[in-house]
């Protein structure tokens, strides 16, 4: 090929490599600044199908919805999502995740342990509809 | 309320996943161009296999994105386009080198984006890595300790890194795959521990001392890991190791301190290894004086040479193909060129220009990842996030500042870029976990609703308005 031909091959791949950077680098940026607004804000939203968790008991809660979201933390400390004010409860005690449309609690090394349908759960357990998670002595049912 | 959030969230995802696919196909171009500019560089016609070549860097992409749509729909649409990107234009390099090798390294990339798929679809939920902390701190040990063991440990080029099982021809280095495991476990026991790590009870000279039945099980591992490395000479992966691990410690404990302890202990352990070690001595003397008429002709030959190259490629380089001494049929003029000074062979051919649009691929490969630590919820993906993108951008740094004599040339691979099936795999993997995290923890936007920014307080009474 011709020197010249070369020349120019060269220097429009070298402009195209520089696009596909400076394009990434937007993006990033873009998704840095979405970060930086969204530090510390409620947990996060997956694809997940709405579910809720219906607080059975204690009874003066009775009937008190909680959306389930991923991220959803819930334990006895100020940064829980979901503050449990039960001596029983571990500072953060478990917590939801969503894989596609399901959803699951896993206990995070809590003293007490996590129950589903009365059963101390060892890894991250599936969520269905009517369940029952007892975590201390609060009972959640999943409701939707 | 819940509908709208959702559909908000599923946007964008398709948002992330279609900026992912138009990137792929900028990469895709970039990498057949760069294969094809140094095919033309010495030939008038544009190769026969130029079609089959497209069409199977372009299944390899497309597999990829797939897998990605399908397993982790939310994740980061920059980091496996740059990847993309640096395994092309890499293989391409590698295939200009060495003709030899290009079967084996495009062999190795489709294997590593096989293990790619396999590690995102196994961890569908990353945190199962934080349940066998120790299974994979042992793997970890066990596999550095590889190359220890007669028979099948070989040394190559003065360190010995390499495992081969006789009769198999089949070698590999574990330190490769032993560095992503070590940061796995570095992240699951600071992540658990980092409070306790952070406290320092006891004051020894004006610097605070954690705990050491929680501080001392890291030393441990750390001080195994510099022994072993230091002990198969192998440099590059202990300073790797070393800098990965004070950056982990640094980001789980924001005590600016323990990084100058670490530092301080760097130092003394640096001159420890200069004074017991000759081929520390001969690294260091190529860093000081690569063009000593002494040494020149030998142990400094590959540093010197790699500064020649870089002054003739200049500001835009010789073009790719075109650099004097590179290809097959020409002298070897400079030495470990597909692996260690690829990046001298990169640069030669295009300038400083296409040198800084590399080191920009790099650092934007980096922020991205350290976006994913970020935004990660929960202290073990968060540090595991962090500590891989670490290490990808802590490996380029060393390989690069050594053969630009930056820093002391210490042997490792350029991630995604060298020559070799190890690096490849380990790096795929180390995208995927990135991949993985990120799926699992991007948010939709601020404000849905969907959950009280203040906690709910069971026990104490509700909030107005609670249902």
């Amino acid at each position: 090929m011709p020197a010249a031909v070369l020349t120019l091959a060269k220097v429009a791949f070298l402009v195209v490599l520089f696009a596909f950077i400076a394009w990434s680098l937007r993006v990033v940026i873009r998704e840095l600044r979405e970060s930086a607004e969204g530090a510390g804000a409620a947990p996060d939203l997956t694809l997940a199908r709405p579910a809720e968790l219906e607080v059975k008991e204690p009874p003066e809660h009775r009937g008190t919805r909680i959306p389930l979201v991923h991220g959803l933390t819930i334990g006895r400390s100020d940064a829980a999502n979901l503050q449990l004010d039960d001596a029983y409860v571990s500072g953060t005690h478990a917590v939801i995740t969503a894989r596609g449309d399901d959803f699951f609690v896993t206990d995070e090394s809590s003293s007490n342990g996590t129950y589903v349908n009365r059963r101390r759960i060892g890894g991250a357990t599936l969520l269905r509809r009517g369940d029952t998670v007892q975590i201390g002595r609060t009972v959640l049912e999943v409701v939707k | 309320m819940t509908a709208d959030a959702a559909l908000t969230v599923r946007h964008t995802a398709r948002r992330r996943r279609r900026t992912e696919a138009a990137l792929l196909v900028l990469a895709w171009f970039l990498s057949i161009g760069a294969r094809l500019l140094t095919q033309l560089a010495s030939s008038d016609t544009i190769p026969d296999d130029t079609l089959v070549m497209a069409a199977l860097i372009g299944a390899l992409f497309l597999a990829s994105h797939l897998a990605v749509r399908r397993l982790a729909p939310n994740a980061s649409p920059v980091l496996l386009p740059l990847a993309g990107l640096l395994a092309g234009i890499g293989w391409a390099v590698v295939a200009r080198l060495d003709p030899g090798r290009a079967t084996d390294q495009g062999t190795w990339i489709v294997i590593g984006i096989a293990v790619f798929v396999g590690v995102l679809a196994l961890l569908r939920d990353y945190r199962v890595l934080d349940r066998y902390r120790y299974t994979l701190l042992a793997l970890g040990v066990v596999l550095l300790l590889l190359p220890l063991v007669p028979v099948i440990g070989q040394t190559r080029n003065g360190s010995r890194l390499w495992v081969e099982v006789p009769g198999l021809g089949l070698g590999f280095q574990p330190a490769e795959f032993a560095k992503v495991l070590l940061v796995a476990f570095f992240a699951s026991y600071l992540g658990e521990r980092r409070e306790l790590i952070a406290i320092a009870p006891r004051k020894v000279a004006g610097v605070g001392i954690p705990d050491l039945k929680h501080f001392g099980p890291v030393l441990a591992v750390w001080g195994l890991t510099m022994v072993v490395m230091i002990f198969e000479k192998d440099l590059g992966s202990s300073l790797l190791i070393f800098a990965v691990f004070l950056a982990m410690l640094y980001t789980a404990t924001a005590r600016a301190a323990y990084v100058l302890v670490g530092l301080v202990l760097f130092a003394i352990g640096a001159l420890i290894a200069y004074e017991l070690f000759g081929h520390v001595q001969t690294r260091v003397a190529g860093w000081l004086d690569p063009f000593d008429p002494e040494t020149v002709g030998a142990g400094t030959f590959q540093i010197a040479q790699s500064l020649f190259a870089l002054a003739a490629g200049g500001l835009w380089g010789t073009g790719l193909g075109l650099g004097y001494g590179l290809g097959p049929d020409k002298p070897v003029l400079l030495p470990e060129r597909t692996t260690d000074s690829i990046f001298v062979a990169y640069a030669y051919e295009l300038g400083f220009v296409g040198a800084v649009a590399m080191l920009l691929a790099y650092l934007t490969l980096v922020v991205s990842g350290m976006r994913v630590a970020l935004r990660c919820a929960e202290p073990f993906g968060k540090l595991l996030a962090a500590g891989l993108s670490i290490t990808l951008g802590v490996q380029s740094f060393i390989i690069i500042g050594g053969v630009t004599r930056v820093i002391p040339l210490t042997g490792i691979t350029l991630p995604f870029v060298s020559y070799g099936g190890s690096s490849i795999l380990a790096n795929m993997a180390i995208l995927a976990i990135l991949l993985a995290i990120s799926d699992q923890t991007v948010s939709g936007p601020r404000g849905h609703g969907l959950v009280r920014r203040k906690p709910l307080a069971v026990g104490t009474p509700l909030p107005e308005g609670a249902t």
